[in-house]
């Protein structure tokens, strides 16, 4: 019986491999181009997001003890040069105030759909992709919250990315940043059109032909076009614009409006992406 | 018990990788752990345990690397068919031998992904730069040694004590007749 017993346990193991191979294989193969998560992506991700979200609150705490400690060493020069900026923000203020009401008064007599807003939703970026070749973030809002797959995400400096997909609680976006991302923007001041693509660290503005009026400085906004993303949402300011001898497009590279690397709060608009369903 | 450790591990690297790590600035690189977990399970696991293993890591770095769910546990299962088969040849389960071979794993497995995006799904692109891959490269040779160390005492901590545990039973269960 024990021999019986000892030569069918290597038999077992291979057809436990074998039985665990064609599962994988078969979840696998099926989720190739389909760019959506499937149930066994989604159980993992709603674990493991749990995971993260008790590491980033640690991490924060850490980061936070120690960003307060270094804080007190030149407190005293720091706390009249904040005065200083404070009464020069305080001014700014004031002049932005009445322009922002004069605006907004102006705005809603000429489009009053416009003027209201799309409802959002606070998130916080709980993790980053771990990988060199891709730019996502993992953030802690997921389908229970209604986020879906295409939803905007932005800041108050500018453009995130978009939701790629998501599990119960949490939510992957792909930055846009990412090469893999494609986003209908305008230049504000000449009004010019183009396709915004992610290099990893910075933008590119494609399609631009080479008569075109960008110069460098230039503010990049979202058009609105795509129905993706809200207009005038800022994207970034020209940085570069390179007009080769072969070729119609002009080169020209945006630097973001977001810094991606101090992403920690992110507001997804809560409106349905028709292309992306 | 050994099985269930080394998933445990992986996803206490990859929460470590997608939390701590990438808040590192770009100029010292973002280690690729799980990668450095994979080499150790290519060259020193049983082969079923460990192909077990790494489709399993494959799954779920999918969730928090790229867009193209399916890809890495195409990519991982590959790359330890490579090295399990190149181990057959060379006596690459030493120590010393780790820092060469996760060096030229992570540029074969970058070329893989590279040509797996780029052929396979439309209008698929992944990020390719030369100077921040050959840093992450010499960073994973630099790890590899250190890592494979604790991997190591690792596996033999509580392989020794499982094989303790089943000796223990064993000599419990020896004659049932008196019992």
């Amino acid at each position: 019986m024990r021999k019986r017993g000892k030569k069918s346990r290597p038999l077992r193991k291979f057809l436990f491999f074998i039985f665990f191979v064609t599962i994988f294989g078969f979840l696998t193969i099926s989720s190739i181009g389909q760019r959506e998560f499937s149930a066994p992506h989604k159980i993992i991700f709603e674990i493991l997001g749990t995971a993260q979200t008790g590491v980033t609150g640690l991490r924060n705490l850490g980061v936070n003890t120690w960003q307060h400690y270094v804080a007190l060493w030149n407190v005293r020069t720091e706390n009249l040069q904040l005065r200083l900026e404070i009464k020069k923000y305080q001014e700014m203020n004031s002049k932005y105030q009445e322009a922002l009401a004069t605006n907004l008064r102006l705005n809603s007599l000429l489009d009053l759909k416009e003027s209201l807003p799309a409802p959002t939703l606070t998130a916080q970026v709980i993790g980053r992709d771990p990988s060199q070749w891709f730019k996502t973030l993992t953030i802690n809002r997921g389908t229970s919250s209604g986020v879906t797959r295409g939803m905007p995400v932005v800041t108050v400096e500018g453009v995130v990315g978009q939701i790629f997909d998501g599990a119960n609680h949490y939510a992957k976006v792909i930055q846009a940043i990412d090469p893999n991302s494609a986003i209908d923007v305008l230049v504000q001041r000449s009004r010019t059109q183009g396709i915004l693509k992610g290099t990893g660290s910075t933008y590119k503005l494609q399609y631009v032909v080479k008569n075109s009026d960008v110069r460098v400085g230039d503010t990049v906004i979202t058009s609105g076009l795509s129905g993706t993303f809200p207009k005038a949402i800022p994207v970034g300011t020209v940085s570069s614009v390179v007009s080769n001898r072969r070729g119609m497009f002009l080169e020209i590279d945006i630097t973001p409006a977001v810094d991606f690397n101090r992403l920690e709060n992110v507001v997804i608009v809560m409106t349905p992406n028709k292309l992306a369903e | 018990m050994l099985t269930f450790i080394f998933i445990t591990i992986g996803a206490l690297l990859l929460v470590i990788q997608t939390s701590i790590t990438t808040m590192l600035p770009d100029w010292i690189g973002q280690p690729d752990l799980i990668f450095l977990l994979v080499i150790y399970l290519s060259s020193r696991f049983e082969v079923y345990r460990g192909a077990a293993i790494t489709l399993l890591l494959g799954l779920t770095m999918d969730i928090y690397a790229g867009i193209n769910p399916g890809l890495y546990p195409i990519i991982y299962l590959g790359l330890y068919a490579v090295i399990r088969l190149s181990s057959r040849h060379l006596i690459v389960n030493e120590a010393s031998h780790q820092p060469p071979l996760a060096a030229a794993g992570y540029l074969l497995m970058s070329g893989a992904i590279y040509l797996f995006v780029t052929l396979t799904i439309p209008d698929g692109e992944v990020l390719w730069s030369w100077r921040s891959l050959l840093l992450q490269d010499i960073i994973i040779a630099v790890l590899a040694f250190p890592s494979y160390q604790v991997l190591s005492l690792v596996q033999t901590t509580f392989s020794d004590r499982r094989k303790r545990s089943l000796f223990i039973n064993r000599s419990k269960s020896g004659n049932r007749f008196i019992q």
